[in-house]
Formats: structure tokens, sequence, C-alpha cells
């Protein structure tokens, strides 16, 4: 009788805790951290194998990150590379930078953002939101920091998230809302002395001459995905895009010309190499080198057929290219029309998207 | 039965030869014309252990994912690329001329010009795609164009087009039961191969054929070279005898006799229902150098003071006879343990084997004395009573000391001795630079596939191949996998979803990944059917392809202790997993059984040799000798597998078995030896082993790697015990006064 009694009252207290939780469970929801504790990446140094998506200067040393979670130093300019994985979690990362030696950022997929106050020896996750109450996929794409304290990341489904404490909070902006379709927002570029530039889908490319408050769209003739758009010297602008196309901005995003590339193969990222010419990496190792005193696109295709993600000019004449087999060292001369990639041994897991099987 | 009544019968073979040698020729005739049905059967499933766990998952998965048994043909452009009009429609004729071959199963056919080969583009007005080469082909340069085009944009390039794009192959699988109903003729198959082979050849074009099909054939095709080489020996054989004993009569018999156990043996498997694998193709011959050196002993007692066959037969098998049937008993009884093997392979050799067993007994005790009775007259009895090299305690005790280094020696290089195959990656029965091998490696430079594979499998309630915390826990096994430096690559769903996913972003690379919600992953999946075999029709199971680098045990090893340990660690209720399928899987099962079918061996022969010389030969004294002998026979094959590079696999073992049965012979004889006789006799039998070494040989130029290996470990170790049975066996003998004292 008196066990009756117990489980009873039991039940009863089970059931109120249910009710309660029930209740509860959407306040939780709202910080996803909460939800789901997300694995942490794991121990890996076959690095020849792996997708990076992103390189960046943190001073002297070269920070690279990409799939699972996986996050690379190098202290000698790129020949050699460590895994840094204290406090990262096992998601991929698209994009990484550091505003000096020390401070920086990675952002990545479940709306990740990592911070690091040591030249990325060791990361805190700032932000984490696997589930956004959208119910669309989560994934930062770009990250851009104009000082120590503010910043932006761009990601999947028009997400646009602005901080100006250094990342200790995040705050979702309003950038479009074109009745439930939300475009990819690819690239996020600019800053300083120059606007603010934002790529997405449908040919849109936006500016801030405000720092980010308000954007205006701009008239890129072309209605295909925008990867990305870099300013080149004081008022160029050059913007990318899938299927090799990419065009040219004079002043600052107002006029555009179409650039004859020579390939179509999609470009991935592209950097200003402060000589009046930009660099341009995409798919299948293609290399193409903007003179922007003539307009022309020289192609350098690397002897690899590996798609490139993010470059950093090392030198005159080396480039440092992240993709799929790892960071490598390429050598590099605009006045030749091949280079001869350095990593060549890397493995094939993208391309490798091979069954055969063949006994014996 | 009386001594005169025990002559009688022991002399019969050599008084009534005539009628026993018809009636046995009659008899080997029947079983020689069975032997003739017989036909090499090679079994893709032989080498596959039917009670390993992996035989399971592989039997439950094979149907739907497993490789099956796939041929991949490749044409090469030897001067330009594969952008022509003739090598395209070569291409063409090469895909029609697979479809076909009797046997091929034309859902499986992937090539350039198939139509389940397209492209896929995102362009700004949304998919673009079609098939590779136009179904409308022509062949007219503004197509050839097209086609370049269409190649770089699809995903080809190192699957089936060459990474320096001047080839292009063609993948199919061969069914195992054809369009008839019967099953798959590999002879057949054969054919049709050779035929393509010489017809695209004679255009100019290199032509690389490589899977289990033509592997077989290539072993098959060696039979002419295997037989001519064993013809060889047995020339070499009848030579060394003849010099050695000084008759021809003797040499002819010696070599003849055994050969009639032989073609009753592979009658007997004919009439039992057997088959022969390719793999299992040396076996008889060995089995006949065996009775060989059984036949040479024998021939040691072909002695009568009275010079009469009759009295040379009497002689012979009275002391001939117990030891024979001893040694024959010794090995049946060895390898009988291993006939409970669940390595169907294993299985084949121990039961043809023994098969062989009654024959040769008949043969050797039988037919020889008959035979010799034509041709030899028999040697005189020698004084027995006096000893001819006498051992003191001292000599005996510093060679028990080397018998003791020779198998601390031997069971050292046991420890170290390689399990499996070597660190290759073509066909370890077949030469380096065999045709079949060059293939392999022409292969593997120009495209980007393994051709060992090893498939994990995942599991997963129903649409659990949609779910993230599935997808991801094997995504995060795929990640550990890949940073083996064992491994080549994996291939899985989600390699597939991830990719998937850049795809449907207009390639940005960053989208990188499948997503959280299962609608999302949904869209992931397309693009992607149940023939690619990423998953089944449940989308609950999904198999993860792994691509060793070799397939040296060392290799899978790793890799299945590394699958086996995050499994452990990370097997849930929505995902667990199970291992393996593929043929390297097979290649480690089998080497998982291997090992322990020579450990069973080694132990049960010297065991039961120990006892069953002790209880038949009636002398306990030779117990401990003969332990030690064939411990130092024994003991010599481990260095020698060390010393070529040999590791203990399907292809060493019936090699290794055969050659721990032959240190019995000279063990079971000297037990069975009056006192003052070991020496001669353990001489006769090591002469017999060095004549056996020599014949082999010619072996050493084999084609075929395997029959070359098993020559040479052979020849090593039958040189050791001809060693151990001239020099060690008289020391180490209780031959003296002692002996002399006990009967």
């Amino acid at each position: 009788m008196l066990i009756d009694f117990f489980v009873a009252r039991l039940r009863h207290w089970a059931s109120v805790f249910v009710c309660f939780w029930i209740l509860l469970a959407p306040t939780f929801a709202e910080d996803g951290a909460a939800i789901t504790r997300p694995a942490p990446a794991a121990e890996f140094s076959n690095f020849a194998d792996a997708l990076m998506l992103s390189v960046t200067q943190a001073g002297d040393r070269l920070v690279a990150v990409g799939e699972h979670g996986l996050i690379t130093l190098s202290d000698d300019q790129g020949q050699s590379w460590r895994q840094s994985r204290t406090g990262v979690p096992d998601t991929t990362l698209s994009a990484v930078t550091f505003i000096d030696d020390s401070h920086g950022w990675a952002v990545g997929r479940d709306e990740a953002v990592l911070y690091s106050a040591d030249g990325g020896d060791s990361w805190q996750l700032q932000h984490w939101n696997p589930y956004p109450d959208s119910g669309l996929e989560a994934a930062l794409l770009e990250v851009l920091f104009v000082n120590a304290a503010d910043g932006f990341a761009v990601g999947a489904n028009g997400v646009l998230m602005r901080t100006d404490d250094g990342g200790a909070n995040w705050q979702r902006d309003a950038l479009m809302h074109s009745e439930g379709y939300e475009p990819h927002l690819f690239d996020i570029s600019g800053g300083g002395d120059q606007p603010l530039y934002i790529s997405a889908e449908e040919g849109t490319l936006l500016r801030s001459v405000d720092g980010g408050d308000s954007w205006q769209e701009l008239a890129v003739p072309f209605a295909g995905s925008l990867f990305g758009a870099i300013p080149v010297g004081t008022d160029g602008v050059l913007a990318y895009a899938m299927l090799g196309k990419a065009f040219y901005s004079p002043d600052r995003g107002d006029s555009w010309q179409p650039l004859e590339t020579g390939t179509r193969n999609a470009w991935m990222n592209g950097r200003d190499r402060g000589d009046g010419s930009a660099v341009l990496v995409g798919y299948r190792g293609t290399v193409g080198v903007l003179d922007v005193s003539t307009l022309a696109v020289t192609l350098q295709p690397q002897q690899h057929r590996r798609a490139i993600a993010d470059l950093l000019v090392m030198s005159a004449g080396q480039l440092l290219l992240a993709g799929q087999g790892g960071a490598w060292l390429s050598d590099f001369d605009p006045a030749i029309s091949t280079s001869s990639a350095v990593n060549n041994q890397g493995s094939t897991a993208l391309v490798e998207a091979v069954s055969a099987q063949v006994s014996q | 039965m009386n001594h005169l009544n025990v002559n009688r019968l022991f002399s019969l073979p050599a008084r009534r030869p005539l009628l026993i040698l018809v009636l046995l020729v009659l008899i080997t005739g029947w079983l020689g014309n069975h032997a003739l049905q017989l036909t090499l059967q090679p079994g893709f499933l032989n080498e596959l252990p039917s009670k390993h766990p992996f035989a399971a998952t592989y039997h439950e998965y094979n149907p739907q994912f497993g490789g099956g048994n796939v041929v991949v043909i490749a044409l090469a452009e030897l001067n330009g690329n594969i952008y022509s009009p003739t090598f395209m429609t070569a291409l063409g004729d090469l895909t029609q001329a697979v479809l076909q071959i009797n046997g091929v199963d034309p859902s499986t056919v992937s090539s350039l010009f198939t139509g389940n080969v397209t492209y896929r583009e995102v362009t700004e007005y949304g998919y673009d795609g079609a098939r590779v080469i136009p179904k409308a082909y022509d062949g007219s340069a503004a197509q050839i164009e097209q086609i370049r085009d269409n190649i770089n944009r699809s995903r080809e390039i190192g699957r089936l087009v060459a990474l320096e794009q001047d080839g292009a192959l063609i993948r199919f699988e061969l069914a195992e039961i054809d369009r008839d109903g019967s099953a798959l003729d590999y002879r057949q198959v054969g054919v049709a191969l050779d035929n393509i082979r010489d017809s695209f050849e004679s255009q100019g074009l290199e032509v690389r054929i490589i899977g289990f099909a033509p592997f077989v054939l290539a072993m098959i095709a060696a039979v002419e070279q295997v037989l001519l080489l064993m013809a060889v020996s047995l020339l070499v054989l009848v030579l060394v005898i003849g010099i050695k004993t000084g008759r021809v009569g003797a040499a002819l018999a010696i070599a003849i006799s055994p050969a009639f156990a032989v073609v009753g043996q592979l009658g007997l498997i004919a009439v039992t229902g057997g088959t022969v694998d390719p793999l299992s193709m040396l076996t008889p011959f060995l089995l006949y150098l065996f009775g060989v050196a059984v036949a040479w002993q024998l021939y040691g007692y072909w002695q009568a003071d009275s010079g009469t066959a009759a009295d040379g037969c009497a002689n012979l098998l009275l002391k001939g006879a117990a030891p024979t049937l001893v040694v024959l008993l010794m090995l049946g009884g060895g390898l009988s343990l291993s006939l409970n093997s669940d390595l169907p392979l294993v299985v084949d050799f121990v039961s043809s084997t023994l098969l062989g067993l009654v024959p040769l007994a008949v043969a050797l005790l039988v037919i020889l004395p008959a035979l010799m009775s034509f041709w030899v007259e028999p040697l005189p009895q020698l004084d027995e009573t006096s000893p001819s090299d006498s051992t003191n305690s001292r000599s005996a005790f510093s060679t028990i000391v080397i018998v003791v280094l020779v198998v601390a020696v031997g069971l050292f290089a046991r420890t170290q001795v390689r399990i499996g195959d070597d660190a290759g990656s073509g066909a370890t029965q077949l030469s380096v630079d065999s045709r079949y091998n060059r293939d392999v490696d022409a292969i593997l430079d120009d495209y980007l596939f393994g051709v060992d594979q090893l498939t994990l499998v995942a599991k997963s309630g129903r649409d659990g191949c949609l779910e993230f915390d599935v997808l991801h826990t094997v995504d995060r096994l795929i990640w550990e996998l890949r940073n083996l430096p064992e491994v080549r690559s994996v291939y899985a769903l989600p390699v597939y979803m991830k990719l998937s996913s850049i795809g449907h972003h207009e390639g940005f690379l960053r989208f990188y990944g499948y997503a959280r919600q299962a609608r999302g992953n949904t869209v992931n999946t397309w693009g992607t059917e149940l023939r690619d075999k990423l998953y089944d029709p449940k989308c609950g199971v999904m198999p993860i392809r792994v691509f060793p680098v070799n397939h040296a045990e060392s290799t899978l090893r790793k890799i299945l202790d590394t699958a086996q340990q995050f499994a452990d660690h990370n097997s849930t209720d929505a995902v667990s997993f199970e291992f393996a399928l593929g043929n390297a899987a097979i290649r480690a099962a089998a080497n998982d059984r291997v090992e322990s079918v020579e450990f069973g061996l080694l132990i049960a022969l010297a065991l039961i040799g120990a006892a069953a010389v002790g209880l038949f030969s009636l002398n306990l004294l030779s117990v401990g000798p003969a332990l030690l002998v064939f411990a130092a026979a024994a003991s010599g094959i481990y260095p020698l597998l060390l010393l070529f590079d040999l590791g203990l696999n399907l292809t060493t073992l019936p090699a290794i078995s055969i050659g721990l049965g032959w240190s019995l012979i000279v063990v079971a004889f000297a037990s069975f030896a009056r006192p003052g006789d070991v020496a001669r006799i353990a001489r006769v039998g090591g002469n017999a082993a060095i004549a056996v070494a020599l014949a082999l040989l010619p072996w050493l130029l084999a084609e075929l790697r395997f029959q070359l290996t098993t020559g040479l470990l052979l020849t090593g170790f039958l040189l050791w015990i001809g060693l151990v049975g001239r020099f060690l066996l008289p020391r180490l003998w209780p031959q003296s006064e002692l002996a002399d004292r006990g009967f």
C-alpha cells in the first residue's frame, strides 16, 4: 500500500516535471549551445589530405582553417604546419581572420564563431547556434573585423551578424527581407579606408559606406552567384563568380566591366597584390592574374587539378594556396604562364569520388 | 601368423607383379579418366573463412554493396590524348564488345559511352547536365570538342578518364550465374577478353585489363608452364636418382610409382565431385614429391641376400611398411585437424591431400615393389650388427645443444614471419612483371582508385542516413581513417553529401558539409542512386569504402583496429558498425585463419608424430630423439620464409604443410630402423630430400610467382632436412649398446 502511494506520488511529480520542461525547453532552445555540445575536433596530422578553406596571417604566423575543425599554424611561412585544437569543435570552418599577431576569429558551420587571443594557439567558442529559429541551415561563410571591436560575419540564408565588443556579443542584423527567401551571403570585404562589400546570390553585390549601417545594391551585370569582391588599389573593385566570370569596377562599384578570364572554372577567392595587379584562385588549380592597367587576365594553371579555396601572396614569386590538399606554397610569376606546385603529393579525397571496386 | 606366412604375404607384389600391375593400372586408368574431367574452378569466395565475423557481414551486405566480380579494361592512346575520333570510336566499340560478353551484367557496365555517365554543372540559370558523350555520337570535330568540354565539367577525370586524359576505362561486373542460369564460364570470358585485347592493340592502342577474372585467367594460362616445369622436375629427379643409385630401373620405379598416386588422387577428387582451385594446382605435385621421398627410403630396404625379387620385396615391406604407414597416418592426422577449418581453400587442400594418402600407400607399398621386381635386382643385405658410426654421450650432448640453438632460432624466426601478403598492390601469386601486375600498376598510375578495397558497414535505423548524428559519427570515423598513412582514401555517403552540398550551392567550396536537418540532407542525396551503392533501400545502412595503400597484413590490421576502436567507443542505439567486405577484407579474414591452421598443424605433427613413433616402433627411447630431429627439421622453415621474404599465407601454406610433413619421413624411418642401420637409413632419407630439392630447382624459372616461391621455399627446406637427416640425426639416435640391450 505504502509503496503504491509512493509510486503514485512519483508519477505525479514526474508529470509535473515534464510539464515544466515543455514550458522551459523553448527558452533553452534559444541558446543553441544548451542543446548540443559540439564534439571536439579530433587529432589530425595528414594535412595533405585535408580540405582547407581559408588562410590568413597573424603577424609572422600563418593560420589556416578547414574541414572537421582543422586549424593549422605555420611559423615558417608555410613550410611546415601543426594542428591547434584546444577549444575547437568538429565542424567545417570556412574562414579565419586576425587583426594583429594575437587576436583572431574563425567561423564555420553551425554558426560557430571561434576566438583566439594567443595567435591561434587556443580558441574559445564565442557563438554556436546549430539550430537557428529559421529552421534553415546554419553556416557562416566569411568573417571580417575592421578593428579589435567591430566585426561582421556573413553566411547561408541571408545571415549577417555584427559585434561591437570583439565578439563577446553577436547580433543578427536584418539585411534584406524578401518574403521567405534569404539569399546566401558568400563574402564580406573592405573596411578601413574602403567601403564594405557583401557578395551574394543572383548577382547581388552590396556596398556600405557607413560602416555597415546601411547597404546599397550595386549593378553587377551578372545573374549568377557572386562569390566575392575585393578592393584593388584605392578605388578599384574586383568581383569574381561562378563559371569563371569576373568583373572590374574602377570607381568603387558604380560602373562594371566584365573580364575575359579564359576559363569556366569558378573563382573562389582573390587578393590584391598591391602593385596594380590582383590574383584570383578557383577550381581545378586555376590561378589567374589581373593586370589592372590593361584589364587582362593571365591564367597560371597549376599542374595538379585540385580546387583552391584561398590564397596569400607571400612574396613576388610565391603564393600560399589553401584548398583540397591542405595549404601549400606555389611558385608564381606573372611573366610565366604556368607554375609548378611545391607540394604535389596531396591526396585526392575530393576528386576520388570513386567507387570502383576491383578484386585482386 | 607365422614368419613364413608374413613372408608370403609381403612378397606378394614381387611374386605376382604382372597381375597386380594390370589390376592397378586398370583402376588408375578408370580414376584417371575421371581426373581428365577435372577443371580448374576458381572461386571468388574460396579465400573467405565461412565462420569469420567478416563472412556474415559479407553475405549480408555484399549483394547490395559488394564490389562483386569486377573487371576493368583501360584503353590508352600512346600518342596524343583521347580527344580524337579514332579513340572515341574505339572506346564506343569496346563498350559494345563488352556488352556482348556472356556473363557480363549489362546494368553494371559504365564507360563514357553508357547512359549512366553524365556531367553536371551549375549555371546562372540553374542546373545544366547531360550525357558526357551525346547519344547521337558521330565523331565530328565539333562533337569531340563538346565531349572534351563535358569531361572537364564532369567528375570523371581520374575515374573513367585517365588523369593525363590519354586514356579511358570501362568497368563492369561479371554475374556468377550467367544469362542461361549456368555458372560463370571463366574460360569463355577469358577468350572474349583476349579477343578484345588483340583487336584494340592491333589498332595501336594500349589495353590493360584487371579484376578477379583476368587474374584467375592469368593463373590458368600459366598451367601449361606449370606442367612443363613439373615434367622437367621429373626428368631431373630420374637423373639424380639414377646417378645416386647407379640404377636406371630404380630411378624409374621410384619416379613412376608415386605418379600412380597422383592420378588416383585427382580421380578420387573428381569422383567425389570436387574441383581444383587454381590456387591449389601445385598441391598434387607436392604430394607426388613427398611420395618420391618415401619411395626412395623404401628402396633402401630393397635387399635380399638371395638376390630374388620376392625376398627383396618381403624385406622391403617388413621393414618399410610400418614407417611408411606411420608417416602417411601422421601427415593425415595432422592435416585432419584442419579439416573442420572454415576456410574453403584450406579444406580444399587438406581434403584433396587426404584423398591422395590411400592411393599413395598403395603406390608405395604395392606398385613400387611390383615395378622394382621387373627392373631392379635386390641389393645384398648389410651386416646390421656392427654399428657404422658409434656415438658417445659427449657428441650427443653437443648435438643436443646445436638442436636447441636451431630450434631457438626457428622459434624466433617464427615470431618475425609476416602473416599475409607483402606490401605490393598487384596479385602476389603472379610475378611482379607479369602482364597482369603490369596492368595493375599502369591503371594505378593513370587513375585515382585503389585496387584493394576494405568496406566497413555503418548501420542505423530507417532513414538514419539522413540524420545528422548518424552522418557525423560515420564522418568522424572517416576522418580518423583518413589520418592513417595506411589509407589511400575513403568514400561513403557523408563524403558524397558534403560534395553534393557544394554542388547545390553553386560550387562554393565553403558549403562543404551536410545539414543538421534531415530534409536538408535529402537534397544532398540527389543525384545519387541505389546502384551507386552508398546506402540501402531503407537508407539505414551505409558502406564505408576504404582504399588501403597496399594489402599487407599490417596495413589491413591497422585500419581494422582503428575502425574497431572507434566502433567500440562510438556505437550507439542510433548507429553501429559491422566489418567488413571487399577483397581486402577477405584477405584480412584469411590471414586470421592461416596462422592458426599452421600452428595447429605444427603442434599436431610434433605430438602425433612423437606418440606414433614411440607407439608403433615399440622403441620408447627413440621418442626423445624423434622429437628433437623433428623440431630441428621443422625449425628450418621459418628462417627460410624470412630469407626469401615470404609471408605465411594461403599461397605458402601447402608448401609449409608438406614440408613439415616431410620432416617426419626421416624421423619415422630412423625410428623403425635396426639400431645399426639408422645412419644408413638417415643418409638415404637425406639424399632423397636433397634429390627432390635439386629437382625443384627448375621451378625458379617459373613465370608464376606462386610456383616460384613454392619451389624456392621447398628447395631450401628440403636441403635443410637433408642436412638434418644426414648429419644431426645419426648423432642423436640411441644406436649404441644401450639401445641394443633394450631389444
